[in-house]
């Protein structure tokens, strides 16, 4: 496919970002918690066949990322952390322990963080885009503690 | 001398397969078809030795039923218990590429990455349209089966494509139909009366085809591939139909919602979040030049905003490479042909679907219908559809992926299907590739003067019934 690297669209806002690599999730048939084998933290998929494209998509982010030593040191620092994240209407909690995120859909009752944006806005976040415009435009909005979403951040980069 | 011998006399024992080795690969198929056991498996390398295989089985009067990949989900390339399987795949010869009059000479055993591959290698910027199904599958299998690929929308379902056909009847006759029934070149069906159209759908009870002229198409050298993502599926449908009007893409097709987490493993999607897309839809745009492409997008972003005004929500587009780079497992859909390893590599190995075409003005009803009775039985309502040949019909496919180990589970997806089969006939969709079993469940709903002239096809060109009789079951 031809890319039109000069159009202004939808490409541009996130060109340049690199993907570190796949990881291979390990498929539970009777739908329990979806686990990967990895060099670092466990990332696990609370009732993976009700899960939500977001907490799939994030699982798969945290997944990939937590190969990278700096990001499992990174994923020490931030246990143990409750953090709610909603895109376009879709929430899950990201429930931090010692060794093992926990991905569930719906938002804990209780948390130290909340963030919330369009699906657009966390993509963007994802790929490199700048946090604090969005977060003054208020097309990002948090809740809670914010140090511990700049400390998020880093994991959630592709 | 027994079968297996007479027909290692005539095509050399390396191209004849019997029961002292493994032919289970080609007794079953994705489906939930029970298997059948073939007898043998020849591999003819020409159309001279099709002929004589014909021949030598309408003597020994066994049936024989071609094949090239066996992707097919329907259970046509499964052959009856006992017959013969003409696996076609060592005549994959591209006989020839006319580059001025754009089409393809090719031989059955033809893949699509196969041809893929070599208008790449030989630099020739022409293109065509590839179907879902899997790269190493035959081109010539799809366009007889009158499937579709990604650019059906533009340029209509498989059988379309096709230049002219060189064909052995069940007598072992070699025809040629379309131009080159007269002319040197291949390239076009007309403006003879279409022949060519008695090997269409009728799912090898005709013929064998051994050769096949294939259309291609200019590839504009700008081109972009686009994502969007739809709160409801309705929207999509309107958006799919809105723009098959404006002509300004090469191709608009949808998937729905389950689609997107089978592609991060989520064999079985039970619920769909109602705050979550419920469909995904997929643009292609092209350009002769940056300038023409920009226009387009320009058009497509000034719908999208209209389509928004008028209440339907959606996300902004994403070009697919953005979603690759935020996930690989996006590449799937970035280049075609591909294998969608979640439809066919899964546990369980089971891939059955209902494909209909119908009319696009019904859509929204077939939806409702399609996506009740999967969710009635258990199924994710996985839905894969798109606009054909300008919006004047378009394809509504509906796929349950399945454990084929499981009895229950293979009946639970008959029972399934053929409730679909029966909600898209009362809106006027018709089953493609229509396997066998679809037919015994419809056939008294074919006009009857249709059936009699089918059979009259039937007796007059095959009357021992030698090429696949278990397709089309009108009789039985």
């Amino acid at each position: 496919m031809v890319q039109n690297d000069g159009r202004k669209w939808c490409v541009a806002l996130w060109a340049g970002f690199r993907v570190s690599g796949v990881v291979e999730l390990a498929h539970n048939a009777d739908h329990g918690p979806m686990t990967t084998e990895t060099t670092g933290p466990t990332v696990l998929v609370e009732d993976p066949g009700r899960m939500n494209l977001l907490g799939l998509i994030l699982a798969d982010i945290f997944r990939r990322g937590l190969q990278d030593p700096m990001k499992q040191k990174r994923f020490s620092k931030l246990a143990p952390a409750v953090i709610v994240v909603q895109a376009s209407g879709m929430v899950v909690t990201l429930g931090f322990e010692p060794d093992v995120l926990r991905v569930t859909r719906g938002a804990a009752e209780r948390f130290r963080s909340r963030v919330e944006g369009s699906l657009d806005t966390l993509m963007a976040l994802s790929l490199g885009g700048p946090m604090v415009g969005p977060w003054v435009a208020g097309r990002l909005k948090t809740r809670g503690s914010l140090l511990l979403l700049f400390k998020l951040r880093p994991l959630l980069q592709v | 001398m027994d079968l297996i011998e007479r027909f290692q006399e005539l095509l050399g024992a390396d191209a004849v397969m019997g029961p002292a080795q493994d032919l289970s690969g080609y007794a079953s198929d994705y489906t939930e078809e029970e298997p059948r056991n073939p007898a043998l498996v020849v591999f003819p390398g020409s159309a001279e030795q099709v002929q004589a295989v014909v021949r030598l089985a309408r003597e020994e009067k066994v049936s024989l039923t071609p094949r090239v990949s066996g992707s097919n989900v329907g259970g046509l390339a499964i052959p009856p218990e006992g017959g013969v399987v003409v696996d076609l795949s060592r005549m994959n010869r591209i006989i020839d590429v006319q580059q001025e009059d754009m089409y393809a000479l090719i031989e059955p055993g033809v893949t699509w990455e196969q041809l893929k591959a070599h208008l790449a290698r030989a630099e020739i910027p022409l293109r065509m349209g590839y179907p879902l199904s899997p790269p190493d599958t035959s081109i010539v299998a799809n366009c007889l089966l009158d499937g579709l690929g990604n650019l059906s929308m533009r340029y209509g379902s498989m059988a379309d494509w096709i230049g002219g056909l060189e064909v052995v009847l069940p007598d072992g006759q070699l025809v040629r139909t379309g131009a080159p029934a007269l002319s040197d070149l291949w390239f076009a069906r007309g403006p003879l009366p279409d022949l060519t159209g008695m090997f269409v759908g009728f799912q090898g009870r005709t013929g064998i085809v051994t050769k096949m002229a294939f259309q291609l198409w200019p590839a504009p050298p700008f081109r972009q591939r686009i994502f969007i993502l739809m709160y409801d599926r309705n929207g999509a449908f309107r958006a799919m139909r809105d723009l098959a009007r404006y002509q300004i893409c090469d191709d608009v097709g949808g998937l729905s919602w389950t689609t997107g987490k089978m592609l991060f493993d989520v064999q079985r999607p039970l619920e769909r979040d109602p705050d979550e897309p419920e469909f995904f839809l997929y643009l292609d745009l092209s350009g002769a030049s940056q300038r023409e492409l920009d226009l387009r997008l320009e058009i497509l972003t000034d719908y999208l905003d209209r389509l928004q005004a008028d209440g339907f929500r959606l996300e902004k587009p994403l070009a697919i490479e953005t979603l690759v780079r935020l996930n690989p497992r996006f590449a799937k859909f970035a280049e075609f042909p591909t294998r969608l390893e979640f439809l066919v590599d899964h546990p369980g190995g089971g891939l059955s679907w209902v494909g209909t075409y119908g009319p696009m003005s019904r859509f929204e009803a077939f939806g409702d219908a399609g996506f009740a009775i999967m969710q009635r039985h258990g199924m994710p309502p996985t839905l894969v559809s798109r606009p054909m040949k300008g919006a004047h019909f378009g394809v509504m496919r509906f796929i349950a992926t399945f454990d084929k180990s499981s009895d229950e589970e293979r009946q639970l997806v008959r029972q399934m299907s053929t409730e679909i089969v029966d909600a898209g006939l009362d809106l006027g969709f018709i089953p493609y590739k229509t396997p066998p079993w679809v037919v015994r469940h419809i056939r008294h709903r074919l006009d009857p003067g249709y059936v009699a002239l089918m059979r009259r096809v039937f007796e007059a060109v095959d009357p021992d019934r030698t090429l696949s009789p278990h397709c089309w079951p009108l009789d039985d």
